[in-house]
């Protein structure tokens, strides 16, 4: 790869190149990671399916058609249809919606509350810090789908609902991580500096701690919309997320299921869209965090 | 060693209050009143406000809280609110299923991911490395009750070599046992086997390039020797205290294993609770599953004090 800074002409001195911004040097080792790009690709090209589903769909997602019950795949129906004589391509698409949707709202909410919590906890220290991470410790301990599945089932079975559960259950995770650094960064000189010259802890938290942790907290989010993703799809699998007819890729196999012996390929599509999303973000995340952390 | 222990089991008491705190809060979480729900929807208000008289629901939380903790600590899950019947012995019930199968799937994981994890360190950046990496991305990517349905797929319907789904007890038949038990350790092992592989090489990375290591290797010692008794065994001490962490993930795993698979452990109880509203049973089932979690962190302690010989020597 080439990279030509200035076209400097005859009888001009040559510049040196000035140093490469941090930025430009991890999209370097990222750009030459091709895991990484691979999952880029995966991932851009599901959101764009989720995102023109109505455009590209052939058909109704919900529209039942009782005169073509679990069919092959055929020109008319290119994944088949399901029990209900449903376009599963088309479900498929909207089903990507359910699927990045879940997996993006339930880690904005688990950053939104982990995250804060981690900070104030990792820069306060002391007494403060002892109860927060007791707390986290706490959730953490009882199995994240377990807790997952709880708050669903006492909430109530919904895709907002599942969001919610998910989020909350994997919030305790972004708790540790941005303490962990949080602590590293508080100790630095520029936060000294910053605290000198007056600056209130709220200011230093956001402008000069959050910029400084934001990298590995953007790896786990990666990793974390996968695994969300493979949550939401278990608690639509178990009848918790999305709810009849709306297409999610969960449900999708949980009706498989019960036609496997007369349909058997309807259980195929949905399942390697959940595979191909969830590998997508996580192929993402391990390239960011390469990139990010060349040292590991 | 005994105050070792002592500290490490002072130090999970408030972690065990504040799961169970956590546990006994999600009844508040209900959208409208639980004696409604218990009631149905055509009690009369007399037998509304029996039940809440009955379950306690009268009562100001905190005093709710202790009467609930009160109970567990006597083994007094509750009673279920459609058979009447007691829900700690029917969790009792249950456990033997979920360990058998939890334990195929440890054993599984370990038989596929340690060698595995060895072979691609070993030769790290070569063949065998590039196929593992695939390998484990894959695993961790896999939804398992997906790679449930598929091996039902090939296994049962198309093969007919393995039964699709139900639990035959070890005791009564242990061929029938392991038949039906196959499929299901593979589904719940799979993901826990790409995190050994993974865990295993780096460890062995790590490892390979310590100074005794160069040692064993400069005094002549055969090849076979200095990975295995040198680096293997060093290797061993953060593979076990992580298999000993995913437990939770075992755990949690089980509960759609258990429904792919219809086996009649601990997780089909949850998901079976919650289609019947037997919120208590959820409950008991979540609370058990944090502490279970803490008990498994002590024991990774123990393992991690009696595997390393420095913590010995220093105790």
């Amino acid at each position: 790869m080439s990279v030509s800074v200035s076209s400097a002409g005859p009888g001009k001195t040559r510049v040196p190149r000035p140093a490469q911004s941090q930025f430009a040097l991890t999209f370097r080792r990222f750009a030459r990671n091709r895991a990484a790009l691979a999952g880029l690709i995966i991932v851009g090209l599901f959101a764009i399916l989720a995102i023109f589903a109505p455009l590209i769909a052939p058909q109704d997602p919900t529209a039942t058609d009782w005169g073509a019950i679990r069919q092959s795949p055929s020109l008319a129906h290119l994944f088949g249809t399901d029990e209900l004589g449903r376009d599963v391509f088309s479900r498929i698409l909207y089903g990507a919606r359910a699927s990045l949707l879940a997996g993006f709202v339930s880690v904005l909410i688990s950053f939104g509350v982990g995250v804060p919590l981690g900070m104030v906890a990792g820069y306060f220290g002391g007494f403060l810090d002892t109860v927060i991470m007791r707390v986290v410790d706490a959730f953490l301990a009882i199995p994240f789908l377990i807790l997952a599945i709880a708050l669903a089932a006492f909430l109530g079975p919904s895709l907002s609902n599942a969001m919610i559960a998910i989020g909350i259950s994997f919030a305790p995770v972004f708790a540790r991580l941005a303490r962990a650094q949080t602590m590293v960064v508080k100790v630095e000189e520029y936060i000294e500096a910053a605290r000198s010259i007056g600056a209130p802890h709220s200011v230093i938290l956001s402008r000069h701690v959050f910029v400084n942790i934001l990298p590995p907290l953007l790896v786990q989010t990666t990793l974390a919309i996968a695994t969300a993703i493979i949550a939401e799809a278990a608690l639509g699998f178990l009848g918790l997320g999305q709810q009849p007819p709306a297409p999610s890729w969960g449900s999708m196999l949980d009706n498989a299921r019960a036609s496997l012996m007369i349909a058997p390929t309807m259980a195929i599509y949905p399942g390697v869209a959940i595979f191909l999303t969830v590998l997508g973000f996580n192929l993402l995340g391990d390239g960011l965090h390469d990139a990010l952390d060349p040292k590991d | 060693m005994l105050r070792f222990l002592a500290n490490r089991v002072l130090v999970a008491i408030p972690t065990l209050i504040l799961i169970s705190i956590i546990v006994f809060s999600l009844q508040q979480l209900l959208p409208g009143d639980p004696a409604l729900i218990i009631g149905g929807g055509e009690a009369s208000p007399e037998v509304i406000a029996a039940i809440r008289e009955e379950y306690g629901f009268n009562d100001p939380l905190v005093i709710q809280y202790f009467h609930w903790i009160g109970d567990i600590f006597r083994g007094d899950f509750g009673v279920s609110y459609r058979t009447r019947q007691p829900i700690g012995p029917m969790i009792l019930d249950k456990i033997p299923v979920t360990v058998t199968l939890g334990a195929a799937a440890m054993l599984f994981s370990l038989v596929i991911g340690i060698p595995l994890g060895i072979l691609a360190a070993l030769g790290k950046g070569k063949g065998w490395d590039h196929v593992v990496t695939v390998f484990a991305m894959s695993g961790i990517s896999i939804p398992n009750f997906w790679l449930g349905i598929m091996l039902i797929l090939l296994f049962a319907v198309k093969l007919r070599w393995l039964p699709a789904g139900g639990f035959v007890p070890f005791t009564e038949d242990p061929i029938g046992c392991l038949r039906s038990i196959a499929m299901p350790a593979v589904v719940l092992g799979t993901a826990l086997a790409a995190a050994m592989m993974r865990h295993t090489r780096s460890a062995m990375l790590n490892i390979l390039q310590q100074d005794y290591v160069r040692t064993a290797r400069s005094k002549g010692l055969a090849e076979r020797v200095v990975i295995v008794r040198h680096a293997f065994l060093n290797a061993l001490v953060p593979i076990i205290t992580l298999a000993t962490l995913q437990f939770g993930t075992l755990l949690a795993g089980a509960v759609l294993t258990e429904q792919v698979f219809s086996i009649p452990g601990l997780g089909k109880m949850v998901v079976d609770s919650v289609f019947n509203r037997e919120y208590q049973a959820v409950q008991a089932v979540t609370l058990l599953s944090g502490v279970a979690f803490v008990a498994m962190n002590l024991l990774a302690d123990i393992l991690y004090f009696w595997a390393n010989p420095k913590l010995r020597a220093n105790r």
